[in-house]
């Protein structure tokens, strides 16, 4: 656990009056109407958005799973993070578009861009759907802060997950966006100049960026590999590598190591000790075999995560990496072309083939495909959400395109910056197998290198990081329940002092809503909602662009997506694989299967049902301007001498 | 496991958890007067 200093606390207390303070300070801005706690009255320019863009996509989970992905893709992890890419699209585009049709929210804009029933639902779906998604990204950011609390302090994990969303509910509260965007602006400042303090502390930690590249050049051979749970107790277990290309055996085990259920932690730790050597060179056993871990002298556990470590081949760049439990009888596949050796990580278009291994050309292009097109509709990304307030606040059309694609060019410079970092960790943890260890990567480095003083100072940086995502999602979230549900539906007539009043009321009930959510996030259920969270994203993915540059595709059609969805992510994740009917699939193979299956329906529904009432579209074209489309309506506006 | 690697290895001069923060600080004090001034002064205005 970490033990802070007195300065460590000074810097901290002192960080948390003024990060806080500066939210509360715009308590008279904003209690002045909705659209001032909602939308600090829309009258920002385009450096405000930007920041809180970056601000509120860096959050305490996003270190976590940045370095998890670098730690075990190299710098080809990055593109993982490459879907942010869509606001550079959006940002002359979908932007554009929302911004000019003034609607609060996304909810509110299916009411602008559709019409009658199927307007009003989508509205409530939306606003619904928002309230929930907010409320539990809440949730999951906040358990991610009581986890990095839990680790560092040893706090149970409710503490870190309430005390410090609650300071940031303080200026929300008071201040609402106002408090949000002028607090975003500083915390981001504080937030960007941390990480770059602790990337630089991690790389001069591992030795500089000539030693990373160095050592990456000499270290050996690794594959994460996790001992199935269901094999034998003592059966005896053989590695072997070949060439993905020729299959010509490069090494093989010369004698079996041992499998055992017993599971013995002390012998597990000293077990990674010694991977850890191998992994470096620095190990003084002498051998000509090609595996050096697990060799005969080893007993793996079943179930656990270990390291295989193998001399690097010449020549040879991506090998197979298979085991055998009956003496070399059958083998089995741990990792298809895999990586050999270690200088790929600094290769950010290593890629193992067209569609095998870890970074397939198909996966990459498929990545490229949803960030560029993406911007082109409103929603194919969950950040489209957060994004769309930001839009609305800007002062003008051309600040809201600004501050989208600023914000975002920052975000993407930020991953490179912990990139760097993470290759730093890796130089010196190389042997770590498990995503939990690794993943933590760079919080680590801070931590652990960090001269006293500053690891307080690092700490009030991830609290900057928490409170502009907690205070974002917190405000967004009784946005749409203030307009969309309790304005639209409720109380047409509601005046703006009483509207104030709900917003306050729905941020309280926000926050304790996503306590309770993140007191249930478990390790399965999370998996379960990111399952859903994705792939939402891929069946609604075109749906969302049509919305945009199509006029003909109405509000029942878009239902239709969602509800499709529904039902179709679960045939394809899980029945469909479970009953053998069609295999499991890599993740962007069921964004094509998912885009063309959810087509199947909606386009017969949208052409099976009349189009939306056409003084409505000329009425939302007039005042948006989409492009794409938009042919019959742009003719009927000119008839109707409104362009 | 994270237990070890969480041993502390400090690395630079401790003068530097002073000099750092502090300047970071003043930084993010003075960004929080300038927007209190502009954004009050420029909301009086309208």
């Amino acid at each position: 656990m970490v033990t802070f200093a007195f300065l460590d606390w000074l810097w901290l207390i002192l960080y948390i009056l003024l990060m806080v303070g500066c939210g509360a300070l715009f308590y008279r801005l904003g209690k002045r109407s909705q659209s001032d706690f909602f939308l600090a009255g829309r009258g920002l320019p385009w450096w405000l958005p930007a920041s809180s863009v970056y601000a509120t996509h860096t959050a305490t989970d996003t270190p976590i799973w940045v370095a998890g992905v670098v730690y075990k893709y190299g710098l080809s992890g990055l593109w993982y993070a490459f879907f942010a890419a869509w606001c550079a699209i959006s940002a002359f585009v979908s932007t554009r578009i929302f911004r000019r049709s003034l609607a609060y929210s996304q909810a509110e804009w299916q009411s602008l861009r559709f019409s009658g029933l199927g307007a009003e639902m989508l509205r409530g779906w939306v606003a619904g759907w928002q309230v929930f998604m907010n409320m539990f990204i809440l949730g999951w950011v906040g358990i991610a802060m009581g986890k990095l609390c839990n680790m560092l302090f040893g706090w149970d994990l409710w503490i870190g997950l309430v005390i410090f969303t609650s300071i940031g509910a303080i200026y929300v509260l008071m201040a609402g966006y106002w408090g949000v965007v002028m607090a975003d602006f500083q915390q981001g400042v504080i937030a960007l100049l941390v990480i770059i303090i602790v990337s630089i502390w991690g790389v001069m930690a591992a030795g500089g960026p000539q030693t990373i590249i160095d050592k990456l050049k000499t270290y050996n051979s690794t594959c994460e590999w996790r001992v199935p749970a269901d094999t034998q107790d003592g059966a005896q277990g053989l590695l072997r590598i070949s060439d993905s290309g020729t299959s010509e055996v490069l090494g093989a085990s010369a004698l079996p190591f041992t499998f055992s259920n017993a599971f013995d932690e002390a012998r597990y730790v000293e077990t990674a000790d010694g991977v850890k050597k191998y992994v470096q060179n620095t190990h003084e056993s002498e051998t000509n075999s090609l595996i050096l871990f697990p060799s005969d002298a080893d007993v793996l556990y079943t179930g656990r995560d270990y390291t295989i470590v193998w001399k690097a081949s010449e020549g040879k760049r991506l090998v197979n990496v298979e085991y055998s439990t009956d003496n070399g009888a059958t083998w089995i596949m741990i990792d298809e072309n895999h990586q050999n050796g270690q200088r790929w990580r600094i290769n950010p278009l290593s890629f193992t083939g067209s569609f095998k291994g870890q970074f397939p050309v198909a996966w990459f292009v498929t990545m490229l495909f949803i960030a560029l097109l993406g911007g082109f509709g409103m929603g194919t990304n969950i950040d489209w959400y957060t994004e769309a307030q930001r839009i609305q606040s800007a002062k003008s059309v051309r600040d809201a395109s600004y501050s989208i694609w600023a914000g975002t060019a920052l975000v993407l410079v930020r991953n490179s910056i912990w990139a760097a970092a993470i290759l730093g960790f890796f130089i010196l943890f190389p042997h770590l197998a498990s995503s939990a260890e690794y993943e933590m990567g760079w919080y680590v480095v801070g931590f652990k290198y960090l001269p006293i003083g500053m690891v307080g100072f690092l700490f009030a940086g991830i609290l900057a990081i928490h409170l502009s995502t907690v205070s974002t999602h917190i405000n967004l979230g009784a946005m749409y329940a203030t307009r969309d549900f309790y304005h639209h539906y409720v109380n047409p007539k509601a005046s703006e002092n009483r509207l104030v009043v709900v917003g306050r009321l729905s941020t309280f009930i926000i926050l304790i809503g996503s306590f309770i959510f993140g007191t249930i996030i478990g390790e399965e259920i999370t998996q379960w909602l990111i399952f859903a969270l994705w792939i939402m994203a891929a069946g609604i993915w075109l749906p969302n662009i049509l919305q945009v540059i199509w006029w003909r595709f109405n509000s029942w059609g878009y239902l239709s997506s969602w509800i499709a969805n529904l039902g179709l992510s679960w045939l394809v994740v899980w029945i469909l694989p479970r009953f053998g009917i069609i295999p499991e699939l890599p993740d962007y193979m069921q964004f094509w299967l998912l885009i063309v299956l959810n087509a199947l329906i909606y386009l017969p529904v949208t052409f099976l049902t009349k189009p939306e009432d056409m003084d409505h579209l000329v009425s939302y074209y007039v005042m948006s301007r989409p492009i794409g489309f938009w042919g019959p309506v742009r003719r009927e506006a000119i008839k109707q001498g409104l362009l | 496991m994270m237990s070890f690697i969480l041993a502390n290895t400090r690395i630079g001069s401790p003068v530097l958890g002073i000099i750092l923060p502090a300047l970071i600080f003043c930084i993010s004090f003075l960004l929080t007067v300038y927007l209190l001034r502009h954004f009050m002064k420029q909301n009086k205005d309208h």
